[in-house]
């Protein structure tokens, strides 16, 4: 915005810097502040940056012979002052008009060919329009705090700190949601593709239809997506990567095998060590001892709800609901508001085995539950059985503040109900107990 | 990422700054975009002999302003190379590479365009055609209905009260 006049007043503005050593150096400053005025305040954009960085690469490729100093490689991207046409002086007769322009088209069609061929990448950006918390971009030079605006290239990486929560989109209406506790880096792709690397913690996408050879590709440590156009959710620890397909389809490769599915809409899929590759479809979630949340895009029953709809507590329990605990690493709210609730067996409330029963279709399903450690570091260590079956031991043995989601448990139900049993040892003050669970059914 | 990778993140956060250097130095925009071309090249070939990477800006500087005064004599044009004009140049260009808002060019030069804004209403008129708008002097004073000689008096007192305003805000030693 332009700002009403000030300091100067037309008249009293000095003509000349004057002479000398002092005035020379004044003149150094003012061709840094004429630079500046140049190429920054104005309209002006330049693409040397990006012109150098095309020549590098196509040396390497051998596309060209290597550069020294001046010497300079006649690109088609590359115009070059010195390629700027010149005008000529003097009258020229028809033949030369003729000649003149005969090769000024095959100059323009020759042009247009090897322009084609050597087509520079696309430079593909992304810009942060919406940051909360502490967010910062890492390159290899240091990092700095990101703002709305800022854009994120090649090489960078974005984290966001434990209350932090970013936005981002491409020009192309693709935006991704990366909430708190999350590392994301952009990587140099290349073709138009937009590939991403998914280090730590979740993400969600709505990613605009793709070109058929440029899909869009996250990768986390245990698998890789390919996307083009959907929306979904995609969550990456140290060995498992979890997807969450809301519309469209995703196609999963889990790194240690290649192995690979298609995940339709509606479908989930783990990828980790140990386990078949498939699909999963969610039949159910419980938050225990709280209100229904929605997570991963489904809706979870609350804990009432649930005991409306087939869950039995057979024994006796005690149930928490600590709105104001903030688990570490901090999720979504509706994430953080199931793991703000749960329940547990208290030994001073003579509370029962702690036991629980939901009526289910007869079929085979996949259970996952999630724990917490609210009380001190490493309270517990749980043991999980399902249908009668011990599936986990040494679980919710987690520093103070943490949590964790722990599965897939098999589950073969043909009885009509799925049986989860919570044991295991705890120190003075530790209960067993649990937050929540949800139940899937293998895909197809 | 392969070292070109890592090598294009560093070139597209200097690329403005060392455009804005060169154009300092040889005042045409596309022959400062062909020495800053050069110049990225030159480094990326030099930069394991770089050994304190922080000082990669005014590195990148002293490489573009070497191919710029040798442009500069090759079309035997008057080369600056004193060392009082170049001390002159970095004084500005050191403070902004160690300015408090490192997040981008564009931020770092908000001083500049805060000093342009100050401008009498005149003065400023002839800046913004001349710098902004990329009229010629002829055009400028065309538009503002005045003298070529009355468009270059203005911005040559334009240039130096903008370099008086930025050397107090970024806190310059007097000179």
């Amino acid at each position: 915005m332009r700002q009403p006049p000030s300091d100067f007043a037309e008249n009293d503005l000095p003509l000349h810097p004057g002479s000398g050593q002092r005035n020379k150096r004044l003149e150094g400053r003012m061709r840094a502040c004429e630079g500046i005025l140049r190429t920054g305040v104005g309209e002006y954009s330049t693409q040397a940056g990006a012109k150098a960085v095309q020549q590098l690469r196509d040396e390497m490729e051998g596309k060209l012979p290597a550069t020294r100093s001046m010497a300079i490689i006649r690109m088609p991207h590359n115009t070059r002052a010195s390629h700027r046409p010149k005008k000529r002086a003097g009258k020229l007769n028809w033949l030369h008009w003729g000649f003149g322009i005969a090769a000024g088209v095959m100059v323009v069609l020759a042009g247009g060919y090897i322009r084609f061929i050597f087509q520079p990448a696309q430079r593909v950006e992304m810009r942060l329009v919406e940051v909360k918390g502490d967010v910062r971009i890492l390159s290899s030079w240091g990092s700095s705090p990101a703002h709305v605006e800022d854009k994120l290239r090649p090489g960078q990486n974005l984290i966001s700190g434990n209350d932090g929560s970013v936005r981002l989109d491409y020009a192309d209406g693709t935006t991704i949601e990366l909430p708190g506790s999350s590392s994301l880096v952009m990587e140099a792709s290349a073709n138009e593709s937009k590939t991403l690397r998914l280090t730590q913690g979740k993400l969600s996408a709505h990613v605009a239809p793709q070109p058929a050879d440029a899909a869009m590709i996250i990768s986390t440590p245990a698998a890789k997506i390919e996307v083009l156009g959907t929306r979904f959710s995609l969550s990456a620890e140290d060995r498992t990567a979890w997807l969450d397909v809301e519309s469209g389809k995703v196609r999963l490769t889990r790194e240690i095998d290649n192995s690979s599915v298609q995940v339709a809409a509606g479908y989930s899929c783990m990828a980790t060590e140990g386990t078949v590759l498939q699909t999963m479809q969610f039949i159910k979630g419980v938050n225990l001892g709280g209100r229904a949340v929605t997570i991963d895009g489904h809706r979870w029953l609350s804990y009432l709800e649930a005991q409306a709809d087939g869950l039995v507590i057979p024994n006796k329990l005690s149930w928490w609901n600590h709105p104001g605990w903030q688990p570490v690493p901090q999720p979504d709210p509706e994430m953080t508001a199931m793991l703000q609730s749960g329940i547990y067996s208290a030994e001073a409330a003579n509370d029962g085995p702690f036991l629980l029963r939901q009526a289910l279709e007869n079929g085979r399903y996949m259970l996952f539950v999630w724990s917490t450690e609210n009380a001190r570091d490493f309270m517990r260590s749980l043991t999980v059985s399902v249908q009668g079956v011990k599936v986990a031991t040494g679980i919710s043995s987690l520093p103070l503040g943490h949590w964790r989601k722990y599965g897939p448990y098999d589950a073969i139900v043909s009885d009509g109900a799925l049986t989860i049993e919570v044991d295991g040892a705890t120190k003075i003050g530790g209960e067993r107990h649990l937050c929540g669970f949800a139940i899937f059914k293998s895909g197809r | 990422m392969d070292d070109i990778g890592i090598y294009e993140i560093l070139v597209a956060e200097h690329e403005q700054m060392l455009h804005a250097y060169v154009l300092g130095i040889v005042k045409d925009f596309y022959v400062a975009e062909d020495i800053c071309q050069d110049s990225f090249i030159q480094a990326y070939k030099q930069l394991p002999a770089l050994k304190n990477k922080a000082a990669f800006p005014a590195w990148l500087r002293t490489i573009a302003r070497n191919l710029a005064c040798a442009e500069l004599r090759r079309r035997k044009f008057e080369v600056p190379t004193d060392p009082e004009i170049i001390q002159g140049m970095e004084d500005i260009f050191l403070k902004l590479d160690v300015n408090v808002n490192p997040r981008s060019w564009q931020h770092k030069i908000a001083i500049v365009s805060n000093c342009v804004g100050k401008l009498p209403e005149k003065i400023y008129e002839s800046c913004r055609l001349f710098y902004f708008e990329g009229k010629s002097v002829k055009e400028a004073a065309a538009l503002l209905n005045t003298s070529v000689v009355a468009v270059l008096k203005r911005l040559e007192r334009a240039r130096v009260a903008i370099t008086e305003c930025v050397s107090r805000e970024l806190q310059l030693e007097e000179i």
